[in-house]
C-alpha cells in the first residue's frame, strides 16, 4: 500500500501550479463564468495552445497523436491543477477526456487526421450533443434523428443542455440512426461541424447567467456519411464508453480542496468587529467535516486511477467516486456560503472591491461555486443513475 | 505506484487467513452467548487464536510477535466486527504492540511473551470520568517511591476487563505520561451493564508497582500512539459490522419479495443500498490510510481522528440503513444484525464524539 505522492510526483506538480499562476489573467475567475465573456474563452484557446507547445495537452495520449504517454497518475496531478483553478483549458477538457481517445478507438484515417492534431494543438473546441427536451437520464430515448440518404446522414431534431454550443467547432453528436431498431442500438454517433448549414444555437439563460447551456436545433442538416464516428446504430457502446471517463476524468475533489483552502484563510481574517470565525467551534468542526470529507473522495477518485494503471476496468467504483465529489462540491458550497453569510453572496463582478465587502481576495467564489454545483448532481449522469449503477453492479440488486 | 490501494502478497495472505480463521471460530452465537452470560466463555477461543498468532500480531519478534503493522490489525479487526465479536482483538493488540515497542523500558520478555502470544490478556485503561481520550484529562498518577511506582487511578470503561489479567493504564508521571501494567490483582474491578458485550468495567487501582511494570514515560505522544492504534482498529472493526450489515441487507433486499418483486428493485432500496456501501467504502479507505501513515512513521493524528470521525458516523448510518431494509425482523435478538447495531454503537463511542474527532483536524488545517 501507498498513500503518498513521491518527490518527483510533487515536483511536477509544483511545476504545473507554478506554470498555471504564471500564465492566468489577472481577470481570471477562478471559478464559474468564464464563458460569459468571449476573452476568457479566447484566453481558454490560448492557454490550451500554450499547453500543447509544453507538451501537456495530451501528455496521455500515444506517441502516434502527438501525446507523451504519460502515465495516468501525472495525468491526474495535472487535472488536479487545473480543476483547483477553475479549469482554465475551459471546455478542451472534453476532447482531451475521452472525444480525443474515442476518436483514436473507432476513428477512420481521415477522421484521425482531421480531429487529432487539432484537438493535440489545442485548436477545436467540440460541444456534446446528448441531452434532448426528453431524453435526459433515459438518454437512450432521443428523438434527433440521422437518416441515411445515399452517402448522407440528414439530421433533424433538438438537442438541450449543450454547454459550449455557441462556442463549439464541432459537435459530438448522437441521433438515431435507426428508428425501427431497439432503442440502443438505432443510435450512431457523429461530429458534426457547427457551421453545417441548418444548425441553430439558443443560449438559454441559467442561474450561471447566458452561455454556460445552450439549445442545438437541426433542421435538414446534411453531413457525409464520414462524419460518422465508429459503426452505423452502433453509438450507444461509443457514448457510454465516453461517459465513463467523463466521470473520472474531472478532478472536483481539487477544486473543493481549492476552496477549503481559501475558507480555512478567511476565517483566520478579523472580521470589522474583531472577532474571527475561526475562534467558534462549529465554523472549525464544519471545516473539519469538509477536510474529512474531501480526503475521502480524493481516495475514491484515486482508487480508481490506480485501477486504471493496473489496467483494470472500473465499473461501480468510478460512480462511487463520482458520488464522492460531486457531494463533496455541494457541500463544501453550502458549507462556504453558511459560513460566510452575505460575504460569500457577493459576486465576481468586475470592478467590485473585495475589500469593500470586509473581505478580501472572495472574488465570488463562493457564490460561483453553489451556482456551479446545482448541476454537479444533475450532468453526466445523475446522482440516482449512479446510485442505480453502484446497486446494481456493485452490489448486484436487480434493476426496477 | 503513489496511491497503491492493493495489499501486498503477505497482507493478502494474512487477510485470507484471518478471514479464514475468524469465520471458522467466531460465530455470532458467542455475542449472544455474551449478552446473557458474560465473557467467561470467549476464552477457549481466545487461546486457540492466541496460539495461531492473532494476539501479538504487532509485537516484536522476540516476544513471540508477527511484527506485523496497524493496516494487518485493521484487517483482522474487519472481520471480528463482521461477526460481533466479543473478544478484545484489538485492545490488546494495540496494549502489546506499545509493550513491545518499549525499547527504553522492557517489561519482563517472558510476560510480554505471555501477553503476545495471548496467554494472558491485557486491555487499556485509559477513559476516566470525564469520558474523553484526550490525555490531557488524564487525572491518574504515577509516582516513583523508593525505585518503585504507586499508581492511583479511576479508570472508567475499561473493555474487557472482566477477562483481562492486566490492564494498560494511561497515567500522568511527573510532567508527562507514563503507560503501566497493572495485574488484575492489584486493581478492584466493577464491572457495568452495557451494550457492546464486552466486559466494561470501572477498574480502580491504589498499588504499588515494580519497576519493569512502567511499559513508557515521556510526553503526550507515548499515549497518542498507543490510542492511534486502538483507534484505527476500532475503525476495522466497525467497518467490518458495517459492511456485514451491508451484506446481510441486501441479502435480504434480493430475497425478499414484496407486492411481487423483489425488495431490492425498488430504487428507494437500492439507493439506500448504494448509500451503505459509500459510506462503507469511504469508511475503510480512511482507515487504511490512517493506519498506513502510522505503520510508515508519518504524522497521523488527524488522520485517525478524520477516520474515526468518518466511521463512528458512517458505520451508524449503515446499521441504520440496513435496519430499515429488514423491517421488524432485524430487530429480533435472533437475528445477527441486532448483534451487529449494538457493537457499532458500542464502537462508536469508543471512536470519540465527531465534534471532539473534528477540532483536531481543524487544528492540522491551521486553524
Amino acid at each position: 500500500m501507498e498513500f503518498e505522492f513521491n518527490d518527483e510526483e510533487a515536483a511536477y506538480r509544483r511545476e504545473v501550479r507554478e506554470f498555471v499562476r504564471d500564465n492566468l489573467p489577472a481577470e481570471w475567475s477562478g471559478h464559474m463564468g468564464f464563458l460569459q465573456s468571449d476573452e476568457s474563452f479566447e484566453f481558454t484557446r490560448r492557454f490550451c495552445q500554450a499547453l500543447a507547445e509544453k507538451g501537456w495537452l495530451t501528455m496521455a495520449w500515444p506517441k502516434e497523436y502527438g501525446g507523451a504517454e504519460a502515465g495516468y497518475w501525472k495525468q491526474t496531478i495535472f487535472r488536479e491543477e487545473m480543476w483547483a483553478q477553475g479549469e482554465p483549458r475551459g471546455p478542451q477538457y472534453m476532447s482531451l477526456n475521452y472525444i480525443g481517445p474515442s476518436i483514436m478507438e473507432y476513428g477512420t484515417p481521415e477522421q484521425k487526421a482531421a480531429f487529432l492534431p487539432r484537438i493535440a494543438g489545442g485548436t477545436i473546441v467540440f460541444c456534446q450533443g446528448f441531452s434532448e427536451p426528453d431524453a435526459g437520464t433515459d438518454l437512450a430515448s432521443l428523438k434527433t434523428a440521422a437518416l441515411r440518404q445515399g452517402d448522407e446522414y440528414v439530421i433533424n431534431g433538438e438537442k438541450i443542455w449543450t454547454s459550449y454550443a455557441h462556442k463549439a467547432d464541432y459537435c459530438y453528436l448522437l441521433a438515431r440512426s435507426d428508428p425501427e431498431a431497439p432503442k440502443h442500438k438505432g443510435i450512431s454517433l457523429f461530429l458534426v461541424p457547427m457551421d453545417t448549414p441548418g444548425i441553430t444555437v439558443r443560449p438559454i439563460r441559467s442561474m450561471s447567467g447566458w452561455g454556460d447551456i445552450n439549445n442545438v436545433f437541426f433542421d435538414d442538416v446534411h453531413v457525409p456519411v464520414g462524419a460518422r464516428l465508429g459503426p452505423e446504430h452502433g453509438g450507444w457502446y461509443v457514448a457510454t464508453g465516453s461517459l465513463n471517463n467523463e466521470r473520472i476524468g474531472v478532478a472536483r475533489w481539487a477544486r473543493a480542496k481549492a476552496l477549503i483552502d481559501t475558507l480555512v484563510e478567511l476565517v483566520d481574517k478579523p472580521l470589522p468587529n474583531g472577532r474571527r470565525l475561526a475562534d467558534e467551534p462549529r465554523v472549525r468542526q464544519k471545516l473539519a467535516d469538509l477536510e474529512i470529507s474531501f480526503r475521502a473522495a480524493r481516495l475514491m477518485n484515486y482508487r480508481v486511477v490506480s485501477q486504471i494503471e493496473e489496467g483494470l476496468q472500473p465499473s461501480w467504483e468510478a460512480s462511487l467516486a463520482r458520488l464522492h465529489s460531486v457531494l463533496l462540491d455541494q457541500k463544501v458550497a453550502a458549507v462556504g456560503l453558511e459560513i460566510l453569510g452575505h460575504y460569500g453572496l457577493m459576486r465576481h463582478e468586475a470592478g467590485q472591491d473585495g475589500d469593500a465587502a470586509g473581505i478580501s481576495g472572495l472574488d465570488g467564489a463562493f457564490e460561483g461555486a453553489w451556482r456551479g454545483a446545482i448541476p454537479a448532481t444533475i450532468a453526466a449522469g445523475t446522482i440516482e443513475i449512479q446510485k442505480n449503477l453502484i446497486a446494481n453492479r456493485g452490489l448486484g440488486l436487480p434493476r426496477s | 505506484m503513489p496511491y497503491d490501494f492493493r495489499l501486498s502478497e503477505e497482507q493478502l495472505l494474512f487477510q485470507r487467513e484471518a478471514t479464514r480463521v475468524i469465520s471458522e471460530m467466531v460465530s455470532f452465537d458467542m455475542a449472544r452467548t455474551a449478552e446473557d452470560h458474560g465473557l467467561a466463555h470467549v476464552m477457549d477461543r481466545w487461546r486457540r487464536l492466541g496460539d495461531l498468532g492473532y494476539a501479538g500480531i504487532c509485537a516484536a519478534e522476540q516476544h513471540c510477535g508477527g511484527e506485523l503493522g496497524l493496516v494487518e490489525l485493521t484487517l483482522l479487526a474487519e472481520q471480528a466486527g463482521a461477526r460481533a465479536a466479543p473478544l478484545p482483538l484489538v485492545w490488546h493488540n494495540a496494549a502489546v504492540r506499545s509493550i513491545s515497542r518499549a525499547a527504553d523500558r522492557p517489561v519482563r520478555p517472558e510476560l510480554a511473551a505471555e501477553l503476545a502470544s495471548g496467554r494472558q490478556i491485557v486491555t487499556v485503561a485509559h477513559l476516566e470520568a470525564g469520558d474523553t481520550a484526550d490525555p490531557r484529562s488524564i487525572e491518574a498518577e504515577l509516582a516513583e517511591q523508593g525505585g518503585q511506582f504507586r499508581l492511583i487511578a479511576r479508570k472508567t470503561f475499561v473493555p474487557f476487563a472482566t477477562i483481562a489479567q492486566y490492564f494498560l493504564a494511561t497515567a500522568r508521571f511527573g510532567d508527562g505520561y507514563a503507560l503501566a501494567l497493572v495485574p488484575s490483582e492489584s486493581a478492584t474491578v466493577s464491572p457495568y451493564r452495557s451494550t457492546g458485550r464486552d466486559g466494561r468495567a470501572m477498574v480502580a487501582v491504589d498499588a504499588t508497582l515494580s519497576q519493569d511494570m512502567l511499559v513508557a514515560s515521556g510526553d503526550a505522544s507515548i499515549v497518542e500512539d498507543l490510542l492511534g492504534a486502538v483507534q484505527v482498529g476500532l475503525c476495522g472493526y466497525a467497518t467490518g459490522a458495517s459492511r456485514a450489515a451491508m451484506d446481510m441487507a441486501v441479502a435480504y433486499a434480493k430475497d425478499r419479495i414484496i407486492f411481487g418483486r423483489a425488495l431490492g428493485s425498488f430504487q428507494a432500496v437500492a439507493h439506500r443500498a448504494a448509500d451503505m456501501l459509500y459510506d462503507v467504502e469511504g469508511g475503510q479507505l480512511l482507515t487504511l490510510e490512517a493506519a498506513w501513515r502510522i505503520d510508515s512513521g508519518r504524522p497521523a493524528g488527524d488522520y485517525v481522528a478524520g477516520a474515526c470521525a468518518y466511521v463512528g458516523a458512517g458505520s451508524q448510518r449503515v446499521l441504520a440503513h440496513a435496519h430499515q431494509i429488514h423491517g421488524a425482523i432485524g430487530f429480533t435478538f435472533e437475528h445477527n444484525l441486532s448483534l451487529l447495531s449494538t457493537v457499532v454503537k458500542a464502537t462508536a463511542a469508543d471512536l470519540g464524539r465527531e465534534d471532539v474527532n473534528q477540532e483536531k483536524v481543524a487544528v492540522a488545517l491551521g486553524i
